[in-house]
């Protein structure tokens, strides 16, 4: 007994045709995804060996910085304003003994400078000088840790707080930073993104991206790079 | 023969009834957005930033009050008087602070007072006209107006003329914009400071 005893054969036929073509397109999407999945796998595999790349070659290299003079320009973006707020002034940074310095003098659209030395934070607006412990405030502290380790590049080796990307383009490096779920960073900040110049491994470029969607720009400019900064330049007078 | 002592909210003012709040020009009443510099002094502490401010088509409020650095402090919505704050900065996000913000962003813009039955004086010296609108507790809330231009000069909070607590008074460049150039904000009790001066007006 066969099954040719119940279908014609012509049927038998184009039934098995349509069962091999069936069988046929399931394996070929089959093998598609496979693919898809495979290709996945290794671009993932060249990127996160790529960011491992360039975390080593940007650590290797912002550890020569000892200096920067720059200007900068800030623009804070908050979503129910029309216009963006937009300032700027003089910045400076420095490694000395005990970890660094860091000045930054608005001049645009007020007057106003910071300074932070160590753990001490001096601040100057108009003729009233107030300092205090950045250690008393853990949030501000872990700020401003994130600005120094951003500016200087160390950052980028911080895997057990943040989640990184880094894409070349041309001479820039474009590095994202997310603050890993369950820190208080998270919290505040939704990402945090460097331009980053390959030639002299400095930030062109930081854009610090809160919960809200409002976000800080810095654009750093006329970058000089290990010259020789007076200790004098780092008051607040 | 027995005769009623009245307690009046302001010295030389004679009383005229009870009347609905009339405030002709009031702060940011033709504002589209303001930045201010603010300088904030609790005790001996001091604190500087920005204050944004955006006054949206249906009358309410919206401010954000940053560092100068950018970091956000926070965000309030103000509607119809009451304020609800927003991504709180983690050393401001306790309830005491959180009130006193609201209460004091809300009063700033004069949010939620048109119409209020409030008890009218006016004084001998001056133009001026006070209203005197009762809250809870015995305190009232008092507003001072010019009454030849409408202008709102200053709001207080007291439970009695001595013993006032809170104080808002406002500064007008005087080119007709009700966009305040000035203000301070002060708390006697708890040598709170707060003083706003504008940097955009559009």
């Amino acid at each position: 007994m066969s099954l040719l005893n119940f279908f014609p054969e012509s049927d038998l036929k184009k039934t098995f045709i349509f069962i091999m073509l069936i069988f046929s397109f399931c394996f070929g999407e089959t093998v598609q995804t496979a693919e898809v999945k495979q290709n996945a796998n290794v671009a993932f595999k060249e990127l996160a060996a790529d960011t491992a790349k360039w975390q080593k070659t940007v650590s290797e290299n912002t550890k020569k910085i000892n200096s920067i003079r720059s200007s900068f320009k800030q623009v804070k973006n908050l979503s129910f304003l029309s216009q963006q707020v937009t300032s700027g002034g003089k910045f400076l940074f420095e490694k000395n003994g005990t970890g660094h310095r860091l000045k930054w003098q608005y001049t645009s659209p007020f007057v106003y400078t910071i300074l932070i030395d160590g753990q001490k934070i001096t601040m100057k607006d108009g003729n009233k000088v107030s300092s205090f412990d950045m250690s008393s405030s853990r949030v501000f502290e872990e700020i401003n840790d994130i600005m120094v380790r951003s500016l200087n590049g160390t950052i980028l080796s911080d895997s057990r707080n943040f989640t990184f990307s880094i894409k070349e383009s041309g001479r820039s490096l474009m590095i994202e930073m997310v603050p890993v779920k369950g820190t208080p960073l998270n919290e505040y900040f939704k990402s945090i993104k460097m331009v980053m110049d390959t030639g002299d491994f400095t930030v062109n470029t930081l854009t610090m991206t809160e919960s809200s969607g409002d976000f800080t720009e810095l654009t750093f400019t006329d970058k000089s790079i290990n010259g020789h900064i007076d200790i004098s330049e780092f008051r607040v007078e | 023969m027995l005769s009623s002592c009245v307690t009046l909210p302001c010295t030389d003012c004679s009383p005229e009834g009870a009347s609905a709040l009339e405030i002709g020009k009031a702060p940011f009443s033709d504002t589209a957005s303001a930045l201010y510099r603010v300088s904030i002094k609790l005790y001996s502490m001091y604190f500087s930033g920005l204050l944004a401010v955006k006054k949206e088509e249906n009358g309410s409020f919206r401010m954000s009050l940053i560092s100068e650095t950018g970091f956000k402090l926070f965000d309030m919505e103000v509607i119809n008087g009451v304020a609800e704050m927003k991504n709180v900065f983690a050393e401001l996000d306790r309830p005491e602070v959180i009130e006193t913000f609201k209460e004091d962003f809300s009063t700033l813009v004069i949010s939620g007072v048109s119409g209020r039955i409030c008890n009218r004086y006016t004084y001998k010296a001056s133009d001026d006209i006070l209203f005197a609108c009762p809250e809870k507790n015995e305190i009232s809330s008092n507003f001072l107006i010019d009454r030849k231009s409408g202008i709102l000069k200053r709001v207080w909070k007291a439970e009695d003329i001595d013993e006032q607590y809170f104080e808002i008074n406002y500064g007008y460049k005087g080119d007709g914009s009700m966009t305040p150039a000035f203000i301070t904000i002060i708390h006697s009790n708890v040598k709170l400071r707060m003083e706003f001066s504008v940097l955009e007006n559009k």
